[in-house]
């Protein structure tokens, strides 16, 4: 009896004791639990419910459990939808995410999704949607379609990557749009998509916008294909005339703030700002010279235009705001920066709109060929983020001094060039800054969580900020990257297939808030990266899924279409002899290498800078076998990359917190994160997944049957695509220029390196090559002239 | 003051320091062990070198034999990565061996380990006891929790089935 009672005192005692529990020790001990148990937890008592409520304690459990305080709050999530039958690729979730509570639950039900779907490749599907090569994708995640972009197609065509299925032109619903009707032959040079529209620059200096309508009906659900559709209008702009005079190639397009602005750049040094809506032009603004604008963007929502001449490494910026009569001579010290220019030009006449600002790229070498990998503007300040090939990482501000500089550092590995090429970058702005200080703010409309960029609410919302200087903001910066809340977040990756992230709102120098170093066996071809998932995607075709905060290797995946490595291990193209008749001369093994390289070149790839430079080093290097110059072009093409395959490049790749889509050449390849869904026949990838060994033969036959096919119609895409681009780029100088025999032999082979002799893909283009030696040959007589001409020389 | 502060750790390991539970048991450890507690190590560098016993009068003798035991196999452990932005250590979920075995007490001890190193700001000490309590926690329903803590249920029928409603989401995912 003593003894029972001894332990009912001791009872007493304990039961005073842990719910006594200081409030302090109690959060730290929660905080080790997982979601689940600390909800348990909370239905004890009264003493743990009251610090289980405090949202205090979730913040703490998501800390020790993701090792940091998130880089970017989670916008009001949608878990992936397990069923097959909801329209869109999620559901609605049960929580918003302004606490820390959902927070966690969602990052961690997110973080089980992304392992599952790892382990099991059920919801994955790759498919052809018979775009032709896609350049660019428009993912509308709550109805679940896809538009597949091309420039080669200059078409758009929509598709359901859950099912891998491909939208059947039909009479009523325009599925496939257009940039130009099918008469016009004009080809497509630059492209820009946004959730709600496409910008098409046009060769000839014409900007096409397509507008997507009702494509914000996010509540819709509608049953059958054909009403999924919005309809899509093809909307030509008006000013045909104006444009045709002022570009001769559009290079971006890219719509601004509030007023729906568009900035188009062209090849001829000047950037037209127009309104999307009324397709008038309202600024014209000229660079220096007929320097070649790669590049162009927005900063300070709108306010400031900066762009860059990439092949000269400067940047230009105007203010929209700037006074009409700002006098070119102010610019005189801005010149002295950028020694090759000079601001005694003619250009400023006429009431155009001179740069308010001229400077160097940061990190770019002085007046070097470097390539710039990103060009970004901030809307919520005046600065802009540049990347540049040579691994210069900088944010600088609008009047060009440099803000930040982002650490690279080094992946160092044996005999290898310190020098890093930047291959891929991507930059991700929060939508809602302030929710990472104030998180009992409501998130702002679920609709800006679908745009990659700040959408004009969201820009609006910011305007009264606008105003305020950028030191207020670099301000707010630091304060937030006090508090471990980056709200803008940059990854870049290189072409040994590392990938670094930062926090882009840090200032001086930058430290990579994660690397991955050597992530991927070849160079980086894509990344992405929001709140939940960084998504990287290498030219091997490998793809990971990241996450941001540990670091953590989600997922793994695969975009399989294009050839097998294997195949082509080591050795030549099958394909490539059959369509290169001239090559298969005495050409040396370099020339090969390169010609192949050229050809294994995706279209998204194939821009003006490497090929004038392959062409170049073709030209230098016809005499002297084992010249330097040829192996330098031919590094620079091959990235990295291994000579004899081909490359499975992916081109675009677009994440949400649940699925990836990406553009593979022509196919396109979409994983959606989650738990195997029940085997239902319209879930099956195309290909199906390997069974038994006798199916399994013959279904890699039919799969091998099947790329072969895409293969080919791939190869008469690049080959008619590619001699549009000789045909302007070389046939005018070849036919003004009295030719010598080598050059001669230069051009034939160049030509016939691209010519694979059959029709174009459209037939819209049958002209021979007019500046060709002799006129009037068949393609056939053209090729065999150029491989007669090549062998009696080599 | 120099003895605390001062650069040689040697130095530093060979002064004694007098600890006074409150039921009045002496102990004696060395500066190295001490300065494990942060409160001692304030203490101490407040008080400079004393011969005077340091008096806890939260903590009793057989606990504070415990903490000692734990300080002195801890002594010369690496400090805790604290991880960059918080005050949150790094997570990791094993626990040695030598305390796991440390933490084999009844639960009467251990909730005395966890105020005393709590008091006594041992940061390790009180990590290491909070895992122990959140692993006897995880996995477990809220009846089996109060089972294992002898917590009384102080919820009014209304609220429980409230707090319920509330959490439903969790069963689901």
């Amino acid at each position: 009896m003593p003894v029972a009672e001894a332990t009912s005192a001791d009872a007493a005692s304990l039961a005073e004791q842990f719910t006594s529990l200081p409030e302090d020790v109690l959060i730290q001990i929660l905080a080790h639990l997982d979601p689940l148990s600390l909800d348990k937890a909370g239905q004890v008592c009264q003493h743990w419910h009251s610090v289980v409520s405090n949202d205090h304690s979730w913040l703490r459990g998501l800390m020790l459990t993701f090792s940091r305080r998130p880089f970017q709050r989670l916008q009001p999530i949608r878990m992936p939808s397990t069923r097959i039958d909801t329209p869109g690729w999620l559901v609605d979730g049960q929580l918003p995410a302004t606490t820390w509570r959902s927070e966690y639950v969602d990052r961690l039900s997110l973080h089980k999704l992304w392992l599952a779907s790892s382990a099991t490749h059920q919801r994955r599907v790759e498919f052809n949607p018979r775009a032709s090569t896609i350049d660019g994708l428009v993912v509308n995640e709550s109805l679940g379609w896809v538009l597949a972009v091309s420039k080669v197609g200059r078409a758009a065509v929509r598709c359901l990557p859950k099912s891998g299925k491909v939208f059947a032109r039909d009479d009523n619903i325009e599925d496939v749009v257009f940039a130009v009707s099918e008469k016009d032959s004009t080809q497509v040079s630059a492209l820009t998509t946004r959730i709600d529209r496409i910008f098409w620059g046009m060769d000839d200096g014409r900007s096409v916008v397509t507008h997507l309508t009702r494509g914000g009906g996010l509540k819709s659900r509608v049953v059958a294909e054909q009403q999924l559709l919005p309809g899509i209008s093809d909307i030509a702009s008006p000013f045909d005339q104006l444009m045709q005079e002022k570009h001769d190639r559009a290079i971006t397009t890219i719509p601004g703030g509030a007023d729906d602005l568009v900035a188009s750049a062209g090849f001829n040094g000047s950037v037209l700002v127009w309104s999307a809506s009324k397709g008038e032009t309202r600024h014209i603004l000229h660079s220096v010279g007929d320097v070649p604008l790669t590049k162009v963007t927005w900063a300070d929502g709108g306010r400031f235009v900066v762009a860059v001449a990439a092949e000269a490494s400067a940047v230009f910026v105007w203010d929209l705001e700037a006074p009409a009569d700002a006098s070119p001579s102010a610019l005189a010290s801005a010149f002295e920066r950028v020694s090759w220019l000079s601001p005694d030009s003619e250009e400023y006449v006429n009431g155009r709109l001179p740069p308010t600002a001229v400077f160097p790229v940061a990190g770019g070498k002085a007046a070097s060929t470097t390539r710039l990998v990103l060009l970004t503007g901030d809307p919520y300040s005046k600065s802009f983020i540049v990347a540049t090939e040579a691994g210069g990482v900088a944010r600088m501000s609008v009047t060009g001094e440099v803000l930040a500089t982002f650490q690279l550092g080094h992946a160092k590995t044996a005999g290898e060039q310190p020098a890093i090429t930047l291959t891929a970058a991507a930059w991700k702005l929060d939508m809602a800054p302030a929710l990472n200080r104030r998180p009992q703010q409501t998130a702002p409309e679920d609709t800006a969580a679908l745009t990659q960029t700040p959408s004009s609410a969201s820009l609006s919302e910011a305007g009264s900020e606008r105003r305020e200087v950028l030191h207020l903001d670099l301000t707010r910066a630091t304060q937030a990257a006090q508090h471990g809340a980056a709200t803008r977040l940059l990854m870049v990756g290189d072409a040994t297939g590392s990938v670094w992230m930062f926090d882009g709102d840090g200032v001086d120098t930058v430290p990579a808030l994660q690397r991955w170093p050597r992530l991927h066996q070849r160079a980086v071809a894509a990344l992405t990266v929001n709140a939940a998932v960084a998504v990287s995607a290498g030219r091997d075709g490998q793809m990971f899924v990241l996450d941001p905060l540990t670091g953590r290797v989600l997922c793994v995946d695969r975009c399989r279409s294009g050839r097998r490595s294997d195949s082509a291990n080591g050795q030549i193209d099958p394909w490539f002899w059959s369509v290169h008749p001239a090559l298969r001369g005495e050409q040396t093994a370099l020339e090969v290498r390169l010609a192949q390289q050229l050809a294994g070149r995706t279209a998204t790839q194939w821009d003006r800078q490497t090929q004038g430079l392959a062409a170049d080093a073709l030209d230098r290097g016809r005499a002297a076998t084992g010249n330097g110059e040829l192996e330098d072009a031919f590094a620079r093409l091959s990235t990295g990359g291994r000579s004899g395959h081909f490359p499975t490049v992916v081109s675009e790749v677009r994440a949400g917190y649940g699925w990836i889509v990406a553009a593979n050449s022509m196919h396109i390849h979409a994983s959606f994160a989650g738990l195997p869904g029940k085997t239902r026949r319209q879930w099956r990838p195309r290909r199906p997944e390997r069974g038994e060994d006798i199916d399994q033969a013959l279904e890699e036959g039919l799969e091998d049957a099947r790329a072969e096919l895409d293969y080919d119609r791939e190869c008469r895409i690049r080959e008619h695509e590619t001699r549009t681009h000789v045909e302007r780029e070389f046939e005018a100088p070849v036919a003004q220029l009295g030719l010598t025999a080598d050059e001669q032999l230069a051009y034939a082979l160049w030509l016939s390196t691209h010519d694979s002799g059959s029709d174009g893909a459209d037939g819209s283009d049958q002209r021979p090559h007019a500046g060709f030696a002799l006129e009037g040959m068949t393609e056939e007589e053209q090729v065999e002239y150029a491989l007669r001409l090549s062998s009696s020389l080599a | 003051m120099s003895a605390v502060d001062g650069p040689e750790p040697p130095v530093v390991q060979q002064i004694m320091v007098k600890l006074v539970s409150s039921d009045n048991e002496e102990f004696e450890v060395s500066m190295a062990v001490a300065e494990l507690s942060m409160l001692l190590k304030n203490m101490l560098g407040d008080l400079g070198e004393t011969e005077d016993a340091i008096p806890l009068p939260n903590v009793t003798g057989k606990v504070l034999a415990k903490v000692i035991e734990y300080c002195e196999h801890h002594q010369n452990d690496p400090p805790l990565i604290m991880d960059e932005y918080d005050d949150v250590p790094k997570r990791a979920d094993d626990i040695a061996p030598w305390d796991e075995m440390f933490m084999k007490v009844d639960q009467e001890m251990l909730f005395e380990i966890l105020l005393a190193s709590n008091y006594m700001d041992i940061k390790p000490l009180l990590d290491l006891g909070c895992k122990t309590v959140a692993n006897m926690i995880r996995g477990k329903s809220a009846e089996e929790i109060r089972k294992q803590f002898n917590i009384v249920n102080d919820f009014t029928e209304e609220e429980l089935a409230q707090i319920k409603k509330e959490n439903e989401w969790a069963e689901t995912n």
